[in-house]
């Protein structure tokens, strides 16, 4: 098994700041981690990996620091970490991400699984994972819970979360799958193999290495294009009072049953 | 990275652009514009140009696919157990709205194997068409081949917008049709307006969890596409004697789909329909034991609502993860949602936060639920939430 997994790395608090003139990230105030439900797709990919043999690769495209996404990603366990780096992918949208990410499998080689979060928490479109299967022209299945068992390295049995229940599902390899968070805790590695994991190497392609387009990339490749940000308002005139105010719990039941009614409606 | 370049011979160096640029990157020199190095192409000078003398030198922008011929507003009618679902009223009262602006027909999408009950509902909105395939390989879970349908319906009929919900499908089967078409798609929109003259879609979406807005356009590739968020838009009532056309679409033939769908697994759990749910009852920690989350049960059935939690008590194995609302569980956005015993982590409140009214018990007066809370009670739940279904009892038995 040849597994990819693809991970971002994103700001540690979502209440951030935007540079007023390019719409884009303040990059440089903040602190990073990985996204979340990328670590539960890594965990996903190193059980795989222990249970059939075989290989994990973790890859990212951002800016340089996003290593540190990939070292962190190494000393889980990943055997392999390749980093997309340049600045004409900068500005990238979901599109031109996902067709930098598709280059790189091009050129590597798409393996039998992809696995990627189910949404980043910074940009949260969670269209990243169906796109890049696209640009690969291979099946995707969204909403991922787990996965249960490859079947003659042919075929994966998972578990989608839908709006109704959790459905069995069997897809034929190769195959790209968001996940969701699993139960399955992502592992923290030890002092140990935090060491041992730093003398594995980072491989970084630039557009030139990757032989990519750069009209497809980066702000010139992206179709949608940011016009405008603000920070929302929500005003809340709070009434906040003890249990033991009656009045006001008065008014509160009204307001709930005012709710209730246009509910039954 | 420099890339719009000025067409001299249009220039008449009129300087509407020079006050635009926010960045100060364009300058007179002599009666043309030049542009700085430091320009970002953010597009604006061209735009506004009245003499075409700006340019983009993006391929993307110099490609317009089908731009001057698309035609139509096509919404995404997605539909399970029968019915179209609840997303579909508010694509359609939202396309409605946009084609008062832009004048051109609304097309409803709708793709299955058993789908007459379907169209029949459809057949009383106030749209123009609705266009229909239908297979009987069609289910719930192949979506490679009813992607492969859509693009079909879509790149016949070319139409200029095309929305569609941020469900579970359409977050899986958007995304898709877009990179296949080579267009843009802005995810989870809650408002939209257009522009006068060239129609462009202005599309506005929460981004990090609500705390940013951002407003998106796709310029030059269409359709333009963009997916909903559930419950903002107003949906479309049922009306009387109206006729769309029904135009079915039977040329489109199927490869095999690659997905297999097995069975159902713990569907008794997950019946919560939360990101549809208009008022949601959430325990947390607070609760401190699992035989009280009855309490929550108890207020969600008196208030006709639904149960959510946060991770706390999800992570505890009291609840499923369906359940859980936040930066890592289901976003959700109810008319009324009461939290009870939960403290309001950031990671919570991204989940919750644009909820109409939201509630909060707690019995910390500084827990930070408290600062979004429209109403808050100080207390022990296990005294509060008892009080308020009784309070509702009474005022139920006093009506009738
Ligand atoms: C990467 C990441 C992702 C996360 N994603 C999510 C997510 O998706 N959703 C989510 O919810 N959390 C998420 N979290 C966790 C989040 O940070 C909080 O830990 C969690 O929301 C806390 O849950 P809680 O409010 O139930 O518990 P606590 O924070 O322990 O709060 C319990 C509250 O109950 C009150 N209380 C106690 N007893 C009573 C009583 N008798 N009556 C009334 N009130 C009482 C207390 O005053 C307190 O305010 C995430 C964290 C991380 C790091
Ligand atoms: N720049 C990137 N590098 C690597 N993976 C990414 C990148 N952007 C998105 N992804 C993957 O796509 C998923 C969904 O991201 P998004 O569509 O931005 O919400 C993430 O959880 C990652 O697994």
């Amino acid at each position: 098994m040849l597994i990819n997994i693809f991970i971002k790395q994103v700001p540690e608090s979502i209440d951030i700041e935007m540079d007023a003139k390019t719409h884009t990230l303040c990059r440089e105030s903040i602190a990073y981690q990985t996204n979340p439900f990328d670590l539960f797709a890594l965990e996903e990919g190193l059980l795989l990996k222990e249970k059939y043999g075989g290989k994990t690769r973790v890859l990212s495209m951002g800016p340089p620091q996003a290593v540190k996404a990939l070292e962190e990603s190494l000393s889980m366990g990943a055997d392999d970490a390749y980093l997309l780096s340049d600045p004409l992918f900068s500005g990238a949208d979901t599109y031109a991400t996902s067709y930098t990410l598709s280059s790189v499998l091009k050129l590597i080689g798409i393996g039998d699984l992809i696995l990627v979060g189910k949404q980043a928490t910074d940009g949260d479109t969670g269209q990243v994972g169906p796109e890049l299967a696209e640009h690969l022209k291979i099946t995707h299945v969204t909403n991922v819970r787990s996965i249960k068992e490859i079947i003659n390295g042919k075929k994966v049995i998972i578990s989608k979360m839908t709006e109704k229940g959790t459905a069995l599902l069997e897809v034929e390899l190769p195959a790209l799958l968001t996940i969701t968070k699993t139960d399955k805790e992502p592992r923290t590695p030890t002092l140990r193999d935090i060491v041992q994991s730093k003398r594995k190497f980072i491989d970084i392609f630039d557009s030139k290495r990757l032989k990519i387009d750069t009209m497809k990339t980066g702000l010139k490749g992206s179709p949608t294009k940011v016009i405008k940000t603000f920070k929302p308002e929500y005003t809340s005139e709070g009434r906040i009072f003890p249990m033991s105010d009656s009045i006001s719990l008065s008014i509160l039941l009204k307001e709930l049953q005012k709710k209730q009614e246009n509910n039954v409606e | 990275m420099k890339l719009i370049r000025v067409i001299k011979g249009n220039c008449t160096g009129c300087g509407v652009c020079i006050n635009l640029c926010q960045i100060n990157a364009l300058f007179l020199s002599g009666k043309t514009i030049q542009i700085k190095e430091n320009c970002t192409s953010c597009m604006a000078c061209v735009n506004i140009c009245p003499v075409h003398a700006l340019e983009s030198q993006s391929e993307i922008y110099k490609s317009s696919i089908g731009n001057l011929k698309a035609k139509g507003i096509a919404i995404l009618a997605e539909h399970d157990s029968g019915r179209i679902s609840q997303i579909v009223a508010q694509l359609i009262g939202i396309a409605i709205i946009l084609k008062k602006e832009i004048h051109e027909p609304v097309y409803a999408i709708i793709i299955g194997s058993n789908i007459e009950n379907q169209i029949q509902e459809l057949r009383h909105y106030d749209i123009d068409e609705i266009l229909v395939y239908k297979n009987e390989n069609l289910n719930l879970f192949n979506e490679d081949i009813q992607i492969d349908a859509l693009t079909e319906i879509i790149k016949e009929k070319n139409p200029n917008i095309f929305i569609g919900g941020s469900t579970i499908f359409g977050r899986s089967v958007l995304p898709r049709i877009a990179a296949r078409l080579s267009t843009g798609l802005t995810a989870d929109c809650t408002n939209f307006s257009v522009r006068k003259g060239d129609k462009l879609l202005y599309q506005t979406r929460p981004a990090f969890g609500g705390n940013l807005m951002a407003t998106i356009i796709c310029e030059k590739r269409r359709p333009q596409m963009a997916s909903i968020r559930q419950n903002i838009f107003q949906p479309a009532l049922q009306q009387k004697g109206c006729n769309p056309k029904i135009i079915e679409f039977k040329q489109i033939t199927l490869p095999k789909s690659k997905i297999n769908f097995l069975e159902y697994l713990e569907t008794q759990h997950c019946t919560t329909i939360l990101s549809n749910a208009k008022i949601i009852v959430s325990g947390g920690r607070g609760l401190k034991e699992k035989k009280n989350l009855s309490l929550i049960y108890d207020l969600a059935e008196s208030l006709g609502g639904e149960v959510g939690a946060s991770r706390a008590i999800v992570d505890a194995g009291w609840i499923p993860y369906s359940h859980q609302i936040g930066q890592t569980g289901k976003t959700v956005n109810p008319k009324l949602y009461i939290a009870c015993g939960i403290s309001g982590a950031i990671q919570h409140l991204i989940g919750m936060k644009t909820s109409d009214m939201i509630v909060a018990i707690n019995n910390d007066p500084n827990a930070p639920i408290f600062r979004i809370a429209d109403y808050g009670i100080i207390g022990d739940l296990k005294e509060v939430i008892p009080e308020i279904i009784s309070q509702l009892e009474k005022k139920r038995l006093n009506l009738t």
